[in-house]
């Protein structure tokens, strides 16, 4: 641990260094090299000393023989000497002097091998001299013819003298031999020591240089890995981290280089997501205000073509009928751009459900008949007889099909236009092909674009918004499917759409754009209930009880999903069945209850079992059995349901902030309270933006209109929602004025204002900090 | 003869649809909003109510689920009425209480059987 964190700084200083790349590599490998020539260095010291030690070795066993010729030299010389004087002949005895002579040069010239052995050696010349000396004297004695005398000083003097230099060189021998004995051990143990010095020297260096490769590596590899990670996550959308890279060299500076760019492709992202949030959001109100006089346009001209036809003016049918067409035209026109907008918003939802495919077939039947008949085309169905069902949206897969049959039918004439479905044993086709016009490759190419018939003109020779295409395309991968097509010019199309025979529910994700976190809606912040039900029309009947409590619902057909929905969508509370396959409602009690960020979660086991303490030991919050009364699951939700953060209430009656702190504080909501508007923003300044403020009109100080300005010129506050409470009778130019900045007016002393508040905080954001997280 | 109530905000199609109605002979009573929808639901006793479901005051998914809670309107049919044909709306509707749903605008045909549908049931006073 310790050691891994050591490294780990090493790295990171290494990586932290102010050199270049290129800079590092070198030093690294210079210091190796220095390591090697150290080493190297260190082994050639080791061999010269092993060779000195050696020829000393040489020298000393060199010496030792001399020694011994020394020794053996001195026997001989004194029996030679000794001989001699017994001999007593004249040429004997030169020769006798003349080796004893040789023998002191010899002597002289061990001088230069004896180092340690001087001092002894000084003493085998001083006996020498004097034994030289007394032969000499011995020798004029003999030649004086002083035999007798010669013999005395010959045994008395010469005799002592040669034993004592027998011995010395005796001495000289044995010393040398001792002092090579000890030098070999001493050359021996000093070759050990070295060896073990250079092997040790020679690990320590081999390690460093591991090491330090280790570190270059890793402080080089590191930011890399991070960097890599990094645009992995920029490229599924995230763009809120930063790559945090130690490194000051080429890397740091690439490192930097790719924080820039996510933090200019994070921002363009949001622009862009904000820009198609608004475009969105502009053409779904558009929409609706352009439907509104269409129904108009539509509906008097069907009144008057009726009146028409009733009172014979049958010259007008002719145009009114053009009027009314045209009407329907530009409303298929928005409709087909809306959910367009819809679609590419994220907000399409599927409402999967069991199809009966027999049923759905006879509905396509009944409207297309007449279609391909005004076209003078015959419509063959072909299907099996036995036809099961299919679990997917019911709506869009019959849209689908009747987009393709009804551009079949429109691009043919007096041909045929045929439905056939094929069913796999987990997907159903639907193929849908005519005898019409057909495409060129290139028409097909931008067939599915929107906006984008085969031709410009066609929009203008067979109607049609140009938008069908697209929008069925988008259904059937919404769906879990695909769609295909096969043309020929002159020689009609074949439309395929092929779907799962179960549209899993992990689809339901699919329409949601790039966008990694589900972004919250910009106006639905209704608290979320997530339904945990695997069989379909029970979940869909928990599903329509919650909504119609006011709830937006989420729902998991199994427990897996209901966990990856959890963490996705941070839902307010759940209602969790228990008998389901894989994972069941237990395991995915616990695997709630032990996640950090989803125990606070509130979980209502509904369940046809009758157990009750499991599911509260297991930390459920309430345990209702099926069949499921409504009203009590209703009321379970709604205690349970928890507000998600703090009430700024404005106002300067304390009887009107205790009522409503007394409404609030039930559903779970923080109250912060104020007493004009002056307080408000004191208020507002020394703590984190509320989820909603209730404001009084008339107070004394700032009030409540005057709030309603200054809020306004403070863009961190301005989009808090404000909801007016208010004993004031309002004028329409009043209601006015706080319709654009207020979410809701409420009338003090209204009937119901435990309902209407409760009604109120149900759709605010459950908190910022959920918010933001989101 | 029937007696149908239209709660619509727009002028022009309250007109319209109350016209058109009248025209097939049944008794048109109107509503601008769900609250005086409401009130209408309660004095005129309707056989049948078209009910927008964008409405000012009080929206159509709350007036009906105030009627169905009454007693005494619970037994009136309500065909909840959006403008756009998407599923979400229908479900709402449903949930909502309405016994049936159609989009605008309205093709009056397929709004009359649907009307015929539920005054000929059970339910109704003629």
């Amino acid at each position: 641990m310790i050691g891994r964190r050591l490294d780990k700084r090493v790295i990171e200083a290494v990586a932290h260094l102010p050199f270049r790349v290129q800079t590092k590599l070198l030093l690294a490998f210079l210091a190796i090299v220095a390591l090697l020539v150290v080493v190297g260095a260190a082994g050639l010291q080791v061999l010269t000393g092993v060779n000195e030690r050696t020829v000393e070795l040489i020298r000393s066993e060199r010496k030792i023989a001399a020694y011994r010729q020394v020794q053996h030299d001195t026997t001989s010389q004194l029996y030679r000497v000794t001989s001699a004087l017994l001999a007593n002949d004249n040429r004997s005895l030169d020769s006798a002097l003349r080796q004893l002579n040789q023998f002191g040069y010899d002597l002289e010239r061990l001088q230069f091998v004896a180092k340690d052995e001087g001092e002894l050696l000084g003493r085998v010349k001083q006996d020498y001299d004097r034994f030289v000396a007394v032969i000499n004297k011995v020798v004029e004695l003999i030649r004086g013819g002083n035999v007798a005398e010669a013999r005395e000083a010959q045994l008395k003097e010469a005799q002592p003298l040669a034993n004592s230099m027998e011995r010395l060189t005796n001495q000289l021998v044995n010393k040398a031999e001792a002092d090579m004995v000890a030098g070999i051990d001493a050359s021996e143990n000093a070759y050990r020591t070295a060896k073990l010095d250079v092997i040790l020297f020679a690990i320590g260096s081999i390690a460093f240089a591991l090491l330090l490769g280790r570190t270059i590596s890793w402080s080089l590899v590191g930011p890399i890995n991070e960097i890599d990670a990094r645009l992995s996550r920029i490229a599924e959308g995230d763009f809120t981290q930063r790559v945090a890279v130690p490194n000051r060299d080429e890397f740091g500076a690439l490192a930097a280089n790719v924080n820039r760019t996510c933090e200019q492709l994070g921002a363009l992202y949001q622009q862009l997501e904000a820009a198609s949030q608004h475009k969105s959001a502009f053409l779904a109100n558009m929409s609706h205000e352009l439907r509104t006089p269409l129904n108009a346009v539509i509906g008097y001209s069907e009144m008057l073509q009726e009146m028409a036809e009733d009172e014979g003016l049958d010259q007008f049918l002719p145009d009114l009928a053009k009027i009314r067409d045209a009407g329907r035209h530009l409303l298929n026109l928005i409709n087909d751009i809306l959910d367009l907008s819809k679609i590419e918003a994220g907000k399409m939802d599927l409402y999967l459900e069991e199809v009966d495919l027999k049923a759905l077939v006879e509905e396509v039947r009944s409207i297309v008949v007449p279609l391909a008949a005004s076209g003078g085309n015959r419509f063959d169905i072909v299907c099996p007889d036995q036809l099961g069902t299919l679990y997917t949206d019911r709506t869009k897969l019959k849209q689908s099909l009747l987009n393709l049959l009804g551009n079949a039918s429109k691009f043919t004439q007096a041909g045929r236009v045929a439905l056939e479905l094929r069913a796999g044993d987990d997907e159903v086709s639907f193929i849908v092909s005519d005898t019409g016009i057909g495409m060129t490759e290139e028409q097909l190419g931008r067939l599915f674009q929107a906006f984008s018939q085969a031709d410009a003109s066609t929009t203008r020779r067979y109607g049609g918004t140009g938008l069908g295409l697209a929008i069925t395309k988008h259904f059937c991968e919404m769906l879990g499917g695909r769609i295909t097509v096969e043309s020929e010019s002159g020689a009609g199309s074949t439309f395929t759409i092929t779907l799962p025979t179960e549209s899993a529910p992990a689809m339901l994700e699919a329409p949601e754009p790039v966008a990694a976190t589900p972004r919250p809606a910009i106006d639905d912040h209704r608290a979320l209930v997530m339904v945990v039900d695997d069989d379909p029309p029970s979940r869909e009947l928990l599903a329509a009880i919650v909504r119609r409590e006011g709830y937006r619902v989420i729902e998991a057909s199994d427990g897996e999903a209901a966990l990856s929905l959890a963490r996705e969508h941070r839902a307010d509370i759940i209602t969790l069945d228990v008998l389901m396959p894989r994972l069941d409602g237990w395991a995915v009690l616990a695997a709630l209850k032990s996640d950090v960020g989803l125990r606070e979660i509130p979980v209502i086991i509904v369940t046809v079992l009758a157990d009750r303490g499991i599911a509260l030991s297991l930390g459920a919050t309430e345990f209702i059995t099926k069949p499921v009364d409504r009203a009590r699951l209703a009321a379970v939700i709604r205690e349970n349901v928890r507000g998600g953060g703090t009430v700024l209430v404005v106002d300067d009656d304390p009887e009107s902030r205790n009522l409503v702190r007394r409404h609030l504080d039930k559903l779970g909501w923080t109250i912060a309270e104020a007493t004009d508007g002056g307080d408000a923003f004191e208020w507002l300044a020394g703590n984190l933006p509320p989820a909603m403020i209730l404001l009084d009109l008339m107070m004394p100080g700032m009030d409540g209109f005057a709030f309603l300005h200054e809020i306004g010129n403070h863009p961190e506050w301005r989009d808090i929602p404000v909801v007016i409470l208010t004993a004031k009778q309002l004028g329409a130019a009043e209601r006015e004025l706080l319709a654009g900045r207020t979410r809701e007016i409420i009338e003090k002393g209204a009937d119901d204002l435990a309902g209407v508040l409760r009604r109120t905080v149900v759709r605010l954001p459950r908190s910022k900090s959920a918010l933001a997280a989101g | 003869m029937a007696k149908i109530l239209i709660v619509e905000d727009n002028e022009m199609n309250r007109d319209m649809l109350s016209r058109r109605l009248a025209r097939r002979g049944y008794a048109v009573v109107t509503a601008v909003d769900g609250e005086q929808g409401l009130v209408a639901a309660e004095t005129e006793r309707p056989d049948l109510i078209l009910m927008d479901m964008s409405l000012p005051v009080m929206d159509g998914w709350e007036a009906t689920r105030r009627l169905k809670a009454e007693s005494a309107t619970q037994t009136i049919p309500v065909i909840g009425l959006t403008a756009h044909a998407m599923t979400g709306d229908r479900d709402k509707a449903m949930a909502a209480g309405c016994d049936d749903y159609d989009t605008k605008p309205v093709e009056l045909p397929r709004l009359l059987e649907k009307i015929e549908a539920l005054l000929g049931g059970s339910g109704t006073s003629g």
